[in-house]
């Protein structure tokens, strides 16, 4: 299992994704390579936000570090009956890992403080909000507008939907515009 | 999944959830759900100060997150709620009363921003509600006590707007900033962006009335983890 991993993520040790593992990888999220893909971006999208919820630093870093393990282990023979609930394994251990190295700077350092990089990056980024806002369906943009600003009652019984559909619906735009705005996706 | 989201689960429960979420789509997106709902309160400042301060320390500080709430607090402006007795969101939108520096003019202001969305978008208008806003020079940290910006919050007033203006080369920073009383911090708020005004850029600081009393405060305005500026005003 995951747990009993012992594998060094230390920059001179670090393990580097091979071609191979990676069909490894692919082939046991899908047979199918395209619907492997989609797969992957989805596990690993997960695993950003397991370790961002667990307060993980980097969590990219950690999600991709996450999976180059699997892939390893997978490369290996590893019998891997639920590929999520492996990939947790191995990201709980990591997280673990990640505590002990901060710690242990934190002792070496005696606490620095730390510097937020991505700011302006952030910002810059968030130039597209008007821009993905003016993109949606008028019936979406609408939506979302009324949702935010109005009686979410009253919307409610306009459209003829109980306000859990309405809080989903929504939602759903809600994470068209987000998706939109980083650049993920077209609204 | 809110109690996961903000720390609160016991570990073997929390590690019980991962293992359900990792697993189940549906309860995934729920869990997406309910973190973009929890940032949209911290946004319009719903949350309690202690989920408050959950969300800070748990959910917010990473490039990714402040993403997330930058674009939460861009669809609090665009989308400002309607402002009831009991619920001060919103506030950003509507129109508000303003005292410049402490003197006694008193001028209109209304978000330009939601006014055009406003007129992009059916749907009902949200009513207006007074904010009181007080412009706080810089270098004020180590004024004399008898020129502190006063403020005196109109009766029913919710939400008093500090707009901190900034040295010039300043405004191109990401903020943060605390309010002290007696050494103790009872608000704080991040990430905050400078605003343009006729004569420079501010840091606007939403603070709720509540958390105010009469007495003297400081804000601390840091940036990257280094202070920036330090303001002070009474409340009387």
């Amino acid at each position: 299992m995951a747990d009993s991993v012992d594998e060094s993520s230390g920059a001179a040790g670090r393990w580097e994704l091979s071609r191979e593992a990676l069909d490894f990888l692919l082939h046991a999220l899908d047979a199918d390579r395209n619907a492997a893909a989609g797969r992957y971006e989805e596990l690993r999208r997960k695993l950003i936000d397991f370790y961002t919820w667990r307060n993980g630093e980097s969590p990219e870093e950690l999600a991709d570090e996450t999976l180059n393990r699997l892939a390893r282990r997978l490369l290996q023979g590893e019998p891997v009956e639920k590929i999520e609930r492996y990939a947790l394994g191995i990201a709980r251990l990591l997280l673990k890992e990640a505590a002990r190295r901060r710690e242990q700077r934190r002792m070496a350092l005696r606490e620095i403080s730390s510097v937020r990089p991505g700011s302006a990056e952030a910002s810059e980024t968030f130039d597209a909000f008007e821009r993905c806002l003016e993109a949606l369906p008028e019936a979406s943009r609408t939506l979302i507008a009324r949702y935010y600003s109005g009686d979410r009652v009253s919307l409610a019984g306009e459209l003829g939907l109980s306000m859990t559909a309405l809080r989903t619906r929504a939602l759903r735009i809600r994470k068209r515009l987000y998706e939109c705005v980083i650049g993920r996706h077209k609204p | 999944m809110i109690a996961y989201l903000l720390h609160k689960l016991p570990e073997a429960e929390r590690d019980a959830f991962e293992d359900r979420w990792m697993e189940d789509p549906a309860l995934y997106e729920q869990l997406q759900d309910a973190e973009a709902e929890l940032l949209d309160a911290y946004a319009a400042g719903t949350l309690s100060a202690e989920d408050r301060e959950l969300v800070s320390k748990h959910l917010l500080g990473s490039p990714n997150q402040d993403r997330k709430l930058l674009f939460a607090r861009k669809l609090h402006e665009a989308f400002p709620r309607p402002v009831r007795s009991t619920d001060w969101r919103g506030m950003a939108a509507a129109a508000a009363i303003v005292v410049l520096a402490g003197a006694v003019s008193w001028l209109g202001w209304e978000n330009v921003t939601f006014r055009n969305r406003l007129a992009k978008t059916s749907g009902p208008r949200p009513s207006a509600a007074k904010v009181y806003v007080a412009e706080i020079p810089a270098n004020t940290s180590r004024s004399a006590a008898s020129s502190l910006v006063e403020v005196r919050l109109p009766p029913g007033s919710e939400m008093l707007r500090v707009e901190l203006q900034l040295e010039a080369g300043d405004e191109a920073q990401v903020f943060s900033a605390s309010v002290i009383k007696d050494g103790r911090v009872v608000w704080d708020e991040q990430p905050i962006r400078a605003e343009r005004r006729p004569f420079g850029f501010v840091a606007p600081v939403w603070v709720p009335a509540a958390a105010l009393g009469v007495g003297e405060y400081q804000v601390k305005l840091s940036a990257g983890g280094a202070m920036v500026d330090a303001y002070r005003f009474r409340v009387m």
